[in-house]
């Protein structure tokens, strides 16, 4: 009796179901204003460097006779072009079109890192790219992003409820959300096993929450967590463990990371002038892995602190500018981006530099890689989509 | 500037007041969570936070860069630095070489050094025949920090490499294991393999640390002074071989051992295989059968079931048997095909090998006392010699009178060859027993031992024994002059249920020379063809023991003694009177 009585609303809730999906995802004129230029400039010079470290590293890491020695350098430009545009793309998305964007990627590129733990081809101990031919796809780099706003849009929603008992349990319910996507992501990447990205989505994670008001008691279950994750990486995996005990050294670094710290010594304070270093030839993956270091050698130190400079530049802008947003979502998920970026760079360089063990994480914007490349610049273009100034913003997905 | 468009300063966070947390009690946090009111708030502390981070990366970069650079780089992991020490030789008790490293050169390719990889494959497989060029592009292209390409190069092959000047490749020092014998104690010895070179096997193995003690003392150990003898152990493992193909048997282990110092003399395991080439030797001929295979071993164990009543007291020395009834307990009955007695001395019952005997000695004496006296032969745990291989006999149980009954005659319990041959040795030694070693004993120092039984117990079995080459079972095994003493024994191989008496173990444990017993022969032939009776203890392993005796004691200085009477079956003797029997 109950639910014929309540049949009526149906229709009306039904009608809004359905406007909301139709809603705009893009802005009207999405180039009428300029993103943040300060940002921008500060990203153009990241990836000019990155070119530049390309033309100089690419034929020691092309190697063999035949192919082209410059390969790196033009696929590197043609990825550039193919992130500006999917950059471009995801900065005209309204905050709607932000979220509907991270559920396609998330999803769609978890079921793919699924698929590969699976199936997968195994490179360097794990199983993290797919082949189509010429390029190869590393789906993580494109569920990055879309974990980051979907965590963000939990976080939020649980930051809007109320506290009656009804808000108190959505409260519940969306810290569950939240919990369990952390959860499930880590579970797959584990499986890979990428400990390295792991361990990035979940420090993201916990700012984001620290930012929504976690509680201190949940403060500290989170550094608990976080501890059993490494001591867990510790016991539980093999390549885990010996990536752990190279770092806590009981042992010299390894062999890569003993390369990079020697191309810095030789750089010096000036370096040894552009094209002239040796590490791009003697550091395995150099130009994918230690782009600081091969960019330390042949510009010095000033060269090497500038990048650093630049992403603590990007870091401090970006989340200032995602504070000042007007509504909780787009504060938060800006705020997140920015981390990720922010964390991610920040992990590669400590790295390079012996200060943390050795993962394969790429250097936003300089390291050799489309995947990395263009999951970075729709990192970027969805944060620039969010800061946007605006009058109200629509919530839903 | 236009170019910067904020309105304020583009670091400076703008305060947005958001609503202060509520909550009813008050914890720890209050002051932290009132100065992290705002979202916004918490976003500035992050982002110093990161810049913290950064200038931090900073410092380190700094220090880094400013350190400096390696004049040399160092070549972590890299496979030269692996073989530098040579491990310490290995020599028998006379100084015989058995075993040295020498060291070599070897190619070894930086992928990420060579540029060229189709052309240098092509090169180095042309200069070199025996290398494949698709196999060195595989290893050059790989994505390893270094690939061996060429082990072990002589000479005019180093000339040529040298001649070759490729980039990329360089000569790093390697070092090689030579084994000068070949086959001679192959499955004492045991090689080394991979990349380190470390022991595999056999002593290689077993005594790694002493071989090669790696970074603890970085020089080349002392040689390692086995105790073997080489003309010994080449007379032991021609002697073996000969007969375990005469025997078409499908394995043979032999050990020859001083019973004063436990040392291993000769100890061989056929078939046999060459050191130098073992990676191409069968699994099954790299098996060491002395030590790796255990056996019910039958009727050899006999001679300690009399011993230890002997010492016990349950057995009088003059006792009388008489087999003709059988034995039984509950359900178990056993009757031997040639029955003796009555008034058959313990020397009758172990020239016929009775099984009866035994087993009423063994039910008379008791499980418990008779398992403690084989656990001080060391029929429990291992021979405890220095190979890596070895057989852990698991602890003797007691308490069923018909198992008590069959571990008499040398059933129901697993021994390896030089765990019998070790407890043979007690009986050599008037009673102590040496453990086994392979290294050579100091001198100067006494060997760990056990004093299995009294001096007294150890003559009169070894008087019992000897009746038993002179007129019993062991007839085969006389060698004149040597006053074998010893026992024969054939044993079924046990099955998934039961005995096979179609499979047999045939064996022959003894000791030489009779007039002064210090040396103990043991010998295993598995399975050697022919039925029951001609190819067993007696007609099988005896004959062989005999002609290991006879090349081994002229080696070892034993001097014959002419008998002084002819007749075989008086063993009285014109020396000062003594009676030789009960020595």
């Amino acid at each position: 009796m109950r639910q014929m009585a309540a049949a009526p609303a149906k229709p009306a809730r039904f009608r809004a179901m359905w406007d909301a999906f139709w809603a705009p995802v893009f802005v009207p004129r999405p180039f009428a204003i300029l993103p943040d230029r300060l940002i921008l400039t500060a990203i153009a010079g990241l990836v000019s460097i990155g070119l530049v470290l390309q033309l100089a590293a690419s034929p020691g890491a092309v190697g063999s006779a035949g192919a082209d020695p410059f390969i790196y350098f033009y696929r590197q430009a043609a990825f550039a072009g193919a992130a500006l545009l999917a950059g471009m793309v995801a900065h005209a998305l309204t905050p709607r079109g932000v979220r509907r964007l991270a559920l396609a990627l998330f999803f769609g590129m978890f079921i793919l890192t699924l698929g590969l733990n699976i199936a997968g081809t195994a490179r360097s101990g794990a199983a993290r790219w797919i082949d189509f031919g010429p390029v190869s796809l590393q789906p993580v780099e494109f569920m990055k992003p879309g974990f980051v706003v979907l965590c963000a849009f939990g976080l939020s929603e649980r930051a809007r409820q109320g506290s009656g008992p009804r808000g108190q349990s959505m409260k519940r319910l969306w810290t569950l959300v939240a919990c369990t996507m952390l959860a499930t992501t880590a579970a797959v990447l584990i499986a890979q096993p990428d400990w390295g990205q792991t361990f990035l989505l979940t420090s993201v994670f916990f700012m984001l929450f620290f930012v929504t008001g976690m509680s201190w008691r949940w403060m500290a279950a989170g550094i608990a967590m976080l501890t059993t994750g490494m001591l867990a990486a510790f016991f539980f995996s093999t390549h885990g463990r010996v990536r752990l005990l190279d770092f806590f050294s009981f042992g010299e670094p390894p062999y890569q990371v003993q390369r990079a710290l020697d191309a810095l010594a030789r750089g010096g304070m000036f370096g040894t002038g552009p094209g002239q270093g040796r590490g791009k030839t003697s550091i395995p993956e150099a130009h994918a892995d230690f782009p600081l270091a091969v960019f330390g050698e042949e510009f010095g130190f000033p060269g090497a602190a500038a990048i650093l400079a630049i992403f603590a530049f990007l870091c401090l802008r970006g989340m200032k500018l995602a504070a000042e947003s007007n509504d909780n979502f787009s504060r938060l998920a800006g705020f997140g981006l920015f981390a990720l970026l922010g964390a991610q760079a920040t992990i590669n360089i400590a790295v390079s530099l012996d200060a943390a063990p050795a993962k394969g994480m790429t250097l936003p914007f300089i390291s050799y890689g489309g995947s990395s490349l263009i999951g970075t610049a729709i990192t970027v273009g969805m944060a620039l989509a969010l800061m946007r100034p605006r009058n109200g913003t629509a919530i839903g997905l | 500037m236009r170019f910067f468009p904020d309105r304020d300063r583009p670091f400076v966070f703008s305060r947005i007041a958001g609503p202060r947390p509520r909550g009813k009690g008050r914890h720890a946090g209050d002051f932290l969570t009132a100065r992290f009111a705002t979202p916004a708030a918490r976003i500035e502390f992050v982002a110093w936070l990161f810049c913290a981070i950064f200038v931090g990366l900073g410092v380190r970069l700094a220090f880094v860069m400013a350190r400096a650079p390696d004049s040399q780089p160092a070549r972590i992991r890299a496979i030269a630095s692996q073989n530098l020490v040579l491990r310490a030789e290995i020599r028998d008790r006379d100084g015989q070489l058995l075993a040295r490293s020498v060291a070599t050169q070897s190619i070894i390719g930086t992928p990420s050094d060579i540029y060229d990889k189709k052309a240098s494959a092509a090169a180095l497989a042309g200069a070199f025949p025996g290398l494949d060029e698709a196999r060195i592009l595989a290893q050059i292209s790989s994505s390893r920090y270094e690939v061996r390409i060429k082990r072990h190069l002589d000479a005019t092959e180093t000339a040529r490499f040298l001649g070759m000047g490729r980039g990329g490749f360089r000569l790093a020092p390697d070092v090689r294991r030579i084994y000068p014998g070949g086959m001679l104690a192959a499955h004492v010895l045991g090689y080394v393999g991979g990349d380190r070179g470390s022991g595999l096997a056999g002593i290689e193995a077993g005594l790694e640390t002493r071989l090669a003690p790696g970074k603890a003392a970085p020089v080349q150990p002392a040689p390692l002074v086995l105790s073997l003898s080489s003309p010994v152990q080449a007379a032991l493992e021609s002697e073996l071989g000969t007969a375990a193909k005469n025997w078409q048997a499908r394995g043979a282990a032999g050990i020859i051992l001083d019973s004063r110092t436990g040392e291993i003399l000769a100890l061989a395991s056929w078939p046999a295989f060459d050191l130098n080439s073992f990676a191409t030797a069968d699994a099954d001929w790299r098996r060491n059968r002395a030590l790796t295979e255990a056996f019910e071993m039958g009727s050899v164990i006999k001679p300690f079931t009399y011993a230890a009543a002997l010492e016990a007291g349950t057995l009088p020395g003059d006792a009388k048997f008489d087999t003709r009834g059988g034995v039984a307990v509950g359900q178990w009955q056993r009757r031997d095909p040639v029955p003796v007695g009555p008034g058959a001395s313990i020397d009758d019952v172990l020239a016929v090998s009775s099984n009866v005997a035994a087993a009423q000695t063994a039910l008379g004496l008791g499980g418990g006392e008779l398992h403690a006296f084989f656990r001080r032969l060391g029929f429990e745990g291992t021979a405890g010699v220095e190979t890596v291989e070895g057989f852990r006999a698991p602890a003797l149980v007691s308490g069923d009178p018909a198992q008590t009954a069959v571990s008499g005659y040398g059933y129901s319990f697993q021994v390896n060859l030089v765990m019998l041959a070790s407890a043979y040795g007690a009986l050599a030694n008037d009673g102590v027993r040496v453990l086994p070693t392979l290294v050579k004993r100091d001198p100067w120092r006494d060997p760990e031992s056990v004093r299995v039984m009294s001096a007294a117990t150890a003559g009169s079995v070894r008087s019992a024994l000897r009746e038993v080459v002179i007129r019993g079972t062991g007839k085969p095994a006389a060698v004149a002059g040597l006053d074998v003493i010893g026992k024969t024994g054939t044993a079924e191989k046990a099955v998934e249920n039961g005995y096979d008496p179609n499979r047999r173990l045939a064996s022959f444990a003894g000791i030489f020379p009779g007039f002064a017993p210090h040396y103990v022969v043991a010998i295993l032939l598995d399975e050697p063809a022919g039925a029951e009776g001609e190819a067993g203890g007696a007609a099988a392993a005896a004959p062989l023991a005999a002609r290991v005796i006879a090349r081994a004691a002229p080696l070892l200085g034993i001097s014959k003694q002419e008998p002084a009477t002819v007749d075989e079956g008086n063993v009285q003797r014109k020396q000062d009177g003594e009676s030789r029997r009960g020595l």
